[in-house]
């Protein structure tokens, strides 16, 4: 009969009531469990794919069998090499022969890094993989790098066209496509790599032999020092030899990939970022458990008064939190794998290695897991147990609605609120009613600003590490007062060469500057890192070193000389006023140091340790010769055309005039590579900060839809007295607002001490240095103009809810 | 109607309360008994009825706290903290209740019949004095073996139906077993389908307590009080919110209940229904002022 209609369910009735409360409130749900996905969506993939990363780089890197330092000598051959390898402090050593072309790929200027390899079966150094194609190269092929075919556009097959230095063009054919990991990564450097035979090598007019030699030593692999004190060894060797040691080259971190550094710190300082919008989205999780538990009191106390003991019920809200952590999990995860392929895949793209890592490692999948489920668990944990705490009969005698007797009387309420209505005595009264609203339920409110704060405060942060990243820039370029760089492939006699420079239509002014380069020789015997050296002449207006102590150079300077502050952090016990010796070559040579600059970000010289001094102190102290090869000159027009425009007509003349061209470099060039790869920094900052916008909006809108929950009778009354549709959306709409308002002015104060820990964080990460730290105003207001986007999203959905409440269910409410 | 409800099936040895209350041993010993509406309380373990209380009380049989009533109240005092300062709600109540009385609290608003009530449920605690039910020391217990000894011991129901809104009506009944782990999880829903029989509104066991009427809400809330099979239920005012028939019948299911072995007790407001009691208690001003014995 009648028991027909009820049917049997093996779930048992409390965890029913768990499905139910799921169940019964999706939006809650749906917020709550899409910040959290959000969380560790920002946690998963970043993490992912700095293992990811990590792990690749390394499996690829180690079998390369990198070189501890390369020495480029005069008359390598195999016996000589075999006596180095024979060194006990020398695991290994190959000879090789390296050289650059430029290269024309239609108006674009690059460069080839041209490796001419004794034996290709049996590259032991820097070694390659064949990805397709011959392995040995025929004569006037190559091999290319597979990086470099995107860099080139060509194919297997095609073939590249290169000038000799006589001017004579030969095509080389591409025999097949390898990968160097360790070549230079085309996107950052305009270098492309290619590796041919002795023959091929003679055939472009080069001596069929090395050039230069490798090594790896045989123990202390990652250790810098000792790797400089084997090549000051081998210097001796190189010397005593009666060869000529024309230079050598050590990594910054030996035995890791070049790129290791970087890709560590870029990973970190996203996964720090990934960690706060985990963190910020424990926030709602503690607001909606708090509301939730106050919503129920009655129904706590009712399941008390019928025997469910503390536990079993904080059982049921715990489960509660775990089922939120585990369908986020479920959504976050494979999102999370995907995040974390794609940003890996991206980053190993922009370095040219590969991903072979498939999906997301077990241990970021562990992290996700516990991360996921501990901490909605412990955000919840003291709003269930504080819930719990509350007796039976308070439980059930209660009016309902969480606002407990206590809250009710505190008498801090009063003069916040007769503050409030002083201040907006002239204010309508539904907007009276937001403000109003939005003080009444103090903790929620502090948690809610809480997150959108920490949201604003590391967005404006985000914004303010890219306006000094380009304030750093900009800085650096007005170092270089002048718009291209050209350096020629023979020394000229200075004058000669501004002469004919000031004949080219476009150019205004143009100076021969000295490049060259030395090293520290300190007092205990030891040399420093290289230090470039730059002069131009005496007085000359177009290098303006941003002086940091000291004074710059004056025009009658000799021995006096500027150095930038990398030299100082290398040289920690130079002070200004100090005398240096400087050795180059085996001449030693003193100078005064007048003055410290700023640190450029690149320059005319490959390093950032320069030595700033006047071209007629330097002849004059080194007894040099007159001619240069470095010419600066300065256009009639700014733009990255005109420059590139003056810049190829200089190449054209010059080629008529026999002074040929090795490389011209405009200023737009220059700083549009250092953008690229800030503007690659910056992206993933951002994303970063728009992931925590996401969860403070998720947070704010969970914060809304319990207000308009909680105040549904009073929404009714409105209703009863006559309050429009427009006017109830109004009410819950302005309350984001000013919510949003408040988190954004309270944002950006905390974003001014957050902001110069990122900036600093970055700088030392990418620059080794500072930024020139600048608080990005615009990012104060961009961020305004979103958080006040993000608080009307996020107050929409609880305010069209609000409007469609009928005067039944608001009576039915309880 | 409820009368002819036969003996509910037992597929599994459960316990009775008041045979626990009286041995204070483990449920396991004791053998399978049911609600006992079929009125054989001698051969399904519950004591003697009549005969055994008079027994028990020319025999100065004595529970484990001394109390050779059930239900006793000693001195009781409820002293509530207020903006007026302390406000006593009970000074200093005796009062003793024997098995299957059926017992009525009446008095005027305010007068301190739901504190009282809630003293020997345990919903509340006295601030002196002592509530002894059975072999249990009720105001000594913690929060957590007062759940456990309510939820197994005492059915509650309130003034105002008090069911969870999310769960169905049969979910509502079965909702004391599961807590109290009472019954096989399979018997619960048999057994939550037969109280609900018991108080005629088996139809609308699936249904939610917001789709029901207001009699209906308390006659589940009745089921469920009775679901653990507790032999003691403290009901406040369960028919203030009842038309008359309505409470009328509510008040016939008591009377049925205590005919089978249970003891009630009962807040209202009824002159009438109080008439119809075992014994009704004038409560006025936190004391018990009059006591009338039918
Ligand atoms: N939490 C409390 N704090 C202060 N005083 C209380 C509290 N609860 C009850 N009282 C007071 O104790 C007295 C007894 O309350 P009680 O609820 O027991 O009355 P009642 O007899 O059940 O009344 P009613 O018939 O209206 O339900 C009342 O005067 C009441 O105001
Ligand atoms: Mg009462």
């Amino acid at each position: 009969m009648a028991l027909a209609l009820a049917k049997y369910s093996p779930l048992p009735p409390r965890w029913r009531k768990v499905i139910q409360d799921l169940w019964s409130n999706k939006t809650r749900t749906a917020l709550v469990v899409l910040s959290i996905a959000v969380g560790i969506f920002a946690v998963g993939s970043v993490a992912g794919s700095r293992v990811i990363l990590e792990q690749d780089l390394t499996a690829q890197y180690l079998p390369s069998n990198d070189r501890s330092a390369q020495i480029n000598a005069s008359n390598i051959d195999d016996d000589f090499i075999k006596s180095i390898r024979d060194m006990p402090e020398v695991a290994d050593a190959q000879g090789r022969f390296a050289t650059v072309f430029r290269m024309k790929i239609g108006e674009r200027r690059t460069n080839l890094l041209l490796y001419g390899i004794p034996d290709f079966n049996d590259i032991r150094i820097n070694s390659i993989t064949f990805d397709s194609g011959d392995h040995e190269p025929p004569w006037r092929q190559v091999l290319l790098d597979r990086g470099s075919l995107e860099l080139f556009g060509v194919h297997e097959g095609d073939s590249l066209s290169i000038e000799l230095p006589d001017g004579t063009m030969r095509n080389l054919g591409i025999a097949g496509v390898v990968h160097d990991i360790n070549a230079p990564p085309p996107n950052f450097s305009n270098f492309g790599t290619a590796f041919a035979t002795y023959d091929t090598i003679a055939w472009l007019g080069f001596p069929k032999a090395n050039n230069q030699f490798r090594i790896r030593v045989s123990e202390g692999l990652s250790d810098r020092q000792h790797i400089q004190d084997v090549v000051d060894k081998i210097k001796k060797r190189v010397e005593d030899s009666g060869r000529t040691f024309y230079g050598f080259g050590i990594q910054q971190s030996p035995n890791v990939h070049y790129a290791w550094d970087p890709v560590t710190a870029i990973t970190l300082i996203l996964t720090v970022l990934g960690a706060f919008s985990l963190f910020l989205s424990a926030f709602l999780v503690v607001n909606t458990i708090t509301a939730l538990m106050a919503q129920q009191l009655k129904q706590i106390g009712i399941m008390k008064a019928v025997g469910a003991k503390g536990w079993q019920i904080g059982a049921l809200y715990m489960t509660l939190v775990f089922v939120f952590g585990l369908i986020s999990l479920a959504v976050a995860i494979p999102l999370g794998a995907l995040g974390a392929q794609g940003f890996a895949g991206y980053i190993s793209g922009l370095l040219n290695f590969d991903i072979l890592t498939k999906g997301v490692p077990t241990n970021v999948w562990l992290i996700e897991l516990g991360v996921g489920l501990l901490i909605p668990i412990v955000a919840a944990l003291a709003p269930v147990l504080s819930g719990l705490r509350v007796s039976v009969r308070e439980a059930l005698y209660s009016s309902g609605l969480g606002e407990s007797k206590k809250q009710k009387s505190r008498p801090s309420a009063q003069p916040r609120r007769s503050l409030f209505s002083f201040v907006t005595r002239s204010i309508s009264r539904p907007m009276l009613i937001s403000l109003r609203n939005t003080f009444r339920k103090v903790g929620r409110l502090a948690l809610t600003l809480g997150t959108l704060t920490l949201a604003s405060a590391i967005f404006i942060s985000v914004w303010t590490v890219r306006d000094s990243l380009t304030n750093t820039l900009d800085k650096s370029v007005r170092v270089w007062n002048y718009d291209i760089s050209v350096n020629l492939e023979h020394t000229q006699q200075p004058e000669k060469a501004v002469r004919e420079l000031l004949q080219i239509p476009g150019v205004t002014q143009a100076e021969g500057w000295i490049t060259s380069g030395g090293r520290r020789l300190r007092d205990d015997g030891t040399e420093s890192r290289p230090i470039s050296i730059l002069a131009p002449p005496g007085g000359s207006q177009l290098l303006r070193p941003q002086l940091v102590e000291g004074r710059l150079l004056l025009p009658d300077d000799v021995s006096g000389v500027v150095v930038s502050s990398d030299v100082i952090n290398d040289e920690p016990d130079v002070r200004v006023g100090d005398q240096i010796t400087m050795k180059f070559g085996p001449r030693r040579f003193k100078f005064e140091i007048v003055g410290i600059a700023e640190n450029t970000l690149a320059g005319n010289v490959g390093n950032s340790r320069v030595m700033y001094m006047n071209e007629e102190g330097y002849r004059k102290v080194l007894a040099a010769g007159p001619n240069v090869s470095n010419f600066i000159v300065v256009t009639e027009l700014h733009d990255a055309q005109s420059r590139q425009a003056v810049g190829a007509a200089i190449e054209e003349q010059f080629k008529r005039l026999q002074m040929r061209v090795d490389n011209f470099e405009t200023i737009s060039e220059r700083r549009g590579q250092i953008e690229f790869q800030f503007n690659i920094l910056v992206v993933f900052l951002l994303l970063m900060a728009a992931l925590l916008a996401v969860v403070g909006g998720l947070g704010l809108a969970g914060t809304m839809s319990m207000n308009v929950l909680e105040r549904t009778r009073e929404i009714g009354v409105l209703r009863a007295v006559g309050a429009s549709d427009g006017a109830v959306r109004g009410i819950v709409i302005v309350e984001g607002l000013l919510i949003g308002f408040i988190s954004w002015a309270i944002g950006a104060l905390v974003a001014i001490p957050i902001s110069q820990t990122l900036s600093g964080a970055v700088g030392q990460a990418f620059l080794r240095g500072k930024l020139a730290y600048v608080f990005s105003t615009n990012g104060v207001f961009i961020w305004l103009a979103a958080v006040l986007i993000i608080a009307t999203i996020a107050s929409l959905v609880p305010a069209l809810r609000a409007s469609r409440l009928t005067v039944r269910e608001v009576l039915s409410y309880e | 109607m409820a009368g002819t409800i036969a003996c509910l099936p037992c597929r599994q040895p459960y316990i009775s309360m008041l045979a626990k209350l009286r041995r204070g041993k483990s449920p396991a010993a004791n053998p399978a008994i049911n609600l006992s509406f079929d009125g054989s309380k001698g051969s399904n373990g519950h004591p003697k009825s009549g005969a055994t209380d008079a027994a028990s009380q020319t025999d100065a049989t004595r529970y484990k706290h001394g109390n050779t009533d059930l239900i006793e109240c000693r001195t009781l005092v409820k002293e509530y903290e207020t903006d007026a300062g302390r406000f006593l709600a009970l000074k200093g109540v005796n009062l003793s209740v024997s098995t299957h009385e059926f017992v009525a609290v009446i008095g005027k608003s305010g007068s301190g019949k739901t504190t009282l009530i809630n003293m020997l449920t345990g919903i509340d605690r006295p601030s002196r004095g002592e509530v002894l039910v059975g072999d249990t020391a009720v105001h000594r217990l913690s929060e957590g073996q007062m759940a456990v000894w309510r939820g197994r011991n005492m059915g509650v129901i309130f003034q105002f139906f008090q069911l969870l809104p999310t769960l169905t009506v049969i979910e509502n009944v079965m909702l004391p077993m599961d807590f109290c782990n009472m019954y096989a999880p399979r018997e619960r829903f048999d057994r939550g389908m037969q109280l609900l029989e018991l108080v005629g509104i088996a139809e609308n066991a699936s249904k939610l307590p917001s789709q029901t009427s207001g009699g209906q809400q308390q006659r589940a809330a009745i089921a469920r009080a009775l679901a653990n099979d507790p032999p003691i239920i403290c009901a406040d005012e369960p028919t203030g919110n009842l038309d008359s028939k309505t409470a009328d019948s509510v008040f016939e299911l008591f009377s049925d209940l205590v005919a089978r072995g249970k003891t009630i007790l009962m807040v209202t407001h009824d002159k009438d229904l109080a008439k119809r009691v075992t014994r009704a208690v004038t409560v006025a001003d936190g004391e018990i002022v009059d006591e009338i014995r039918n």
